[in-house]
């Protein structure tokens, strides 16, 4: 049986988990792409604390929703307008009656010659990027973040250069599920359809004459260029489908808040400190006057009694029966 | 960056071939041709020998003043000049350039041209397009017979994307003293003259086409609700 043993239930435990781990803001600024379109995505979130932490036996809990803010939400998209041939035809096509080519690899009827056609941009047409600013729905993104993370303790020294057993919790996984938006309040047609007047605008700057807007419109297949834009874009009615695709699967922001978190998580500092050597009573400085009897006097007025400590030894950390128990000796 | 030197591009001359027109010619006879291609605003000439026969594998060459190399730069022949083969009955095949271009056809040895792409005769084919909406006057300067030709104003409100499929082209014949009934195309839509007798194909535009007049307060609405 140890010396010493600590218990700290689940409760007290969360309580001061949740005190120890909400930090600093954590950035993160990601790309990913899709067909003709680049994608990339500007963040910020802190975490918040447990919201559910559930110890395990031997040395592990689970933390079953770790709650996080979202502090920014930028989503940036830059497109690439497809390079349309346009006026190409067959200017002239194999004779089906007249076999004058007797071994000639063309069949009645197959085109011979073809009008070249032209291309409608030239250059690269690249559009943006341009922002989607997402702040605004921020509260309808729902974040769902688990994991499992496993106690120890070890013997290290503070910045005042004290020597602690300290209790650190880290992580051996973290899931991240993707992100969901429910956007109760109808905030983000107005915001995409911001963007999209921006990228329209961007776009018809290289089309100097309304005549020409129509004429590439029609080859182009749409009324607008706000419905171009929205098709290349693949938005589609259902915009909070199409952001959660872009942001889940495009960007993978799923992996990108893992590796967050889990870093973060990682360089967090102790949950519980014990000071090593154990102090029992402080160092004191005591007036001669106060002694009585002793056959031997101090040679001055006052004398030091040292500090009563003791070296922390056999020192452990382990869940049990819903508790963390902490466990060491003392080296005396 | 939208192509504007195809939009800029309002009307057509088949003795000076733009990029919205072409030309097919075609060498029945075997033997040895030079043809000599002009561009029309730097009159560099570049040369080219075209030795057609029956066995020879190409059917068709296809030419343009644009990416034809000049003088030395090409190491084709002892004096740097492209050789084609074609078969007996092939096609040379003329497009237009940015500056505009014709061509002239000679058998070899000799300094008199067989074929002009300047005065197109039987058996000769031009294509076009056009894409600035309007009514344009088609004609044939050498013969006399002319037609309207108008290019239809693309009303955006009648497009979609399953119709975004390319018009067929729309196939004339010259005839002698023979006018064509009029005539009105898409833009970028083609149109293909079979030539039967000496022709200078030209359009040219005489009035322009900006659209229904409700198509601007269509717009208008559209733009008040941030759509473009």
């Amino acid at each position: 049986m140890s010396d010493v043993t600590f218990s700290v239930n689940e409760s007290t435990f969360k309580a001061v988990f949740n005190k120890a781990y909400p930090g600093k803001k954590l950035n993160f600024n990601e790309s990913g792409s899709k067909v003709l379109v680049w994608l990339g995505v500007e963040g910020e979130i802190h975490i918040e604390g447990a919201g559910g932490i559930e110890f395990e036996d031997g040395n592990t809990f689970l933390l079953k929703e770790l709650e996080i803010g979202w502090d920014k939400l930028i989503l940036r998209l830059g497109l690439d307008v497809p390079n349309v041939e346009i006026g190409k035809f067959c200017l002239l096509r194999m004779p089906r009656s007249i076999p004058f080519w007797g071994d000639a690899p063309f069949l009645g009827d197959e085109c011979l010659v073809e009008f070249p056609g032209v291309t409608l941009f030239t250059g690269k047409p690249d559009i943006g990027p341009f922002k989607l600013n997402l702040n605004a729905i921020i509260p309808y993104i729902v974040t769902e973040i688990g994991g499992r993370y496993f106690i120890y303790i070890n013997k290290e020294k503070d910045s005042s250069g004290k020597f602690y057993q300290m209790v650190h919790a880290k992580p051996t996984a973290v899931d991240v599920d993707p992100i969901s938006i429910s956007d109760t309040m109808g905030k983000l047609p107005a915001i995409i359809q911001g963007g999209i007047y921006y990228a329209a605008s961007q776009m018809i700057k290289y089309i100097p004459q309304t005549w020409m807007v129509d004429v590439v419109l029609s080859f182009l297949g749409f009324p607008t260029l706000t419905a171009f834009l929205l098709d290349l874009l693949d938005i589609h009615d259902d915009v909070e489908d199409w952001l959660m695709d872009v942001l889940n699967v495009s960007i993978g922001i799923d992996n990108v808040l893992y590796q967050l978190i889990f870093q973060e998580m990682l360089e967090s500092k102790e949950l519980f400190k014990i000071e090593d050597p154990y102090p029992f009573i402080d160092a004191k400085t005591l007036d001669v006057s106060d002694f009585g009897g002793y056959k031997t006097t101090p040679a001055g007025s006052t004398f030091e009694l040292p500090a009563i400590t003791a070296p922390v030894t056999d020192a452990a950390v382990e869940f049990a029966e819903d508790n963390m128990f902490i466990r060491f000796n003392f080296g005396i | 960056m939208l192509n504007l030197n195809i939009f800029s591009i309002t009307g057509v001359d088949s003795a000076l071939l733009q990029n919205n027109a072409s030309v097919i010619h075609q060498i029945k006879d075997a033997g040895e041709f030079w043809i000599a291609i002009y561009n029309a605003a730097s009159q560099i000439e570049k040369r080219l020998v075209v030795q057609v026969d029956e066995q020879a594998k190409s059917f068709i060459i296809n030419i343009t003043a644009d990416d034809l190399p000049t003088g030395k730069a090409c190491c084709c022949t002892e004096n740097g000049i492209l050789v084609y083969t074609l078969r007996s009955g092939g096609f040379v095949h003329l497009k237009g350039s940015e500056d505009g271009c014709f061509a002239m056809l000679y058998k070899a040895g000799s300094e008199d041209a067989i074929w002009d792409s300047r005065k197109l005769d039987a058996g000769d084919f031009f294509a076009f397009m056009l894409l600035r909406p309007g009514k344009y006057s088609f004609s044939n300067r050498i013969s006399g017979a002319e037609c309207l030709l108008t290019v239809a104003y693309p009303d955006p409100r009648q497009n979609s994307k399953a119709e975004g499929k390319e018009a067929e082209p729309v196939r004339l014949r010259t005839e002698y003293d023979a006018n064509w009934e009029p005539l009105t195309i898409k833009p970028g839509q083609g149109v293909v003259v079979e030539v039967n007798n000496p022709s200078r194909l030209y359009c040219d535009l005489r009035e322009v086409d900006d659209g229904p007049e409700d198509l601007i307060a269509w717009k208008n609405e559209l733009k008040r609700n941030n759509i473009l």
